[in-house]
């Protein structure tokens, strides 16, 4: 019985002793209400805020005005599937895209923003892989030259 | 009366002196052995020791006796019993079992090797990047 009990506490050691391991949450990005000229072909920039647990900033497409390279016109709500890997195993995240019409970015140009919190380890980031819908609603008048 | 020859008394003298020099060595070495001087006068017997200790330290006594018994009773030494032999190999089994093969399934179970960026994506990002 000791010695179960020290294969279990000797168990419990590497496994916490373990590599740290990566959660993903792929992230379906997904248009509403864009209609008039503030069309989801006229957005250039996507912006990607992660906060809580962790905290990052991700251009989709990799900077400034790279965003509409992504535009379908087979599927105009559709953005795609952002990928984003975390080591964190608790609290939340919180990710919010800000989408825009001109550059540089700014109130004044943003069309549009979506918004998710999951809490890790509850429904929906609780696996090694989750899948995360994410809906950016149209909102603001956008930049135009 | 035949007259009587009589011994001076220097002779007397002289001959209770030649009789306790004879002797005293022998009583003397009697005295250190703390023994009686042997009865024997022959030379063979005084050179062969035939008195034994009363008390040798090497005489089997009762509580050896009692402790070879209880040696008897725990029977053979710990590493001749296969039951030592085989809690020690479950033990090495664990071990390495536990070094070797379980970091590797938690690996698996919490993901795995890093995942590739799948090219159908828009863009990955965050920690693995």
């Amino acid at each position: 019985m000791r010695r179960l009990a020290l294969a279990a506490v000797l168990f419990a050691a590497l496994g916490a002793a373990g590599c740290k391991d990566l959660r993903y949450y792929d992230i379906d990005v997904t248009y509403t209400g864009f209609t008039g000229i503030t069309t989801t072909s006229t957005i250039q920039t996507c912006h990607l805020f992660v906060t809580g647990a962790e905290t990052h900033d991700f251009y989709v497409g990799g900077g400034e005005g790279s965003c509409g390279m992504y535009f379908s016109s087979t599927d105009p709500t559709k953005l795609g599937t952002i990928e984003y890997s975390s080591v964190a195993d608790s609290g939340s995240l919180t990710f919010d895209m800000k989408v825009y019409n001109g550059i540089p970015e700014g109130p004044g140009c943003q069309v549009g923003e979506g918004m998710k919190t999951l809490t890790i380890g509850q429904m929906g980031a609780d696996m090694t892989t989750n899948m995360v819908a994410l809906m950016v609603a149209a909102g603001g008048t956008g930049c135009h030259p | 009366m035949a007259p009587s020859k009589k011994i001076p008394g220097s002779v007397v003298a002289v001959g209770v002196v030649f009789a306790m020099m004879m002797a005293l060595p022998r009583f003397a070495r009697a005295a250190d052995l703390g023994d009686e001087p042997s009865k024997s006068d022959s030379a063979a017997a005084q050179g062969e020791d035939n008195e034994k200790p009363k008390d040798s330290i090497l005489d089997k006594k009762p509580a050896d006796a009692a402790v070879a018994s209880k040696k008897a009773e725990s029977g053979p030494p710990f590493y001749e019993n296969w039951k030592f032999w085989a809690v020690a190999g479950g033990v090495v089994a664990a071990a390495v079992i536990a070094i070797v093969v379980v970091p590797s399934i938690a690996h698996q179970v919490n993901g795995g090797d890093v995942r590739p960026c799948n090219m159908t994506f828009v863009g990955c990002f965050g920690e693995n990047q």
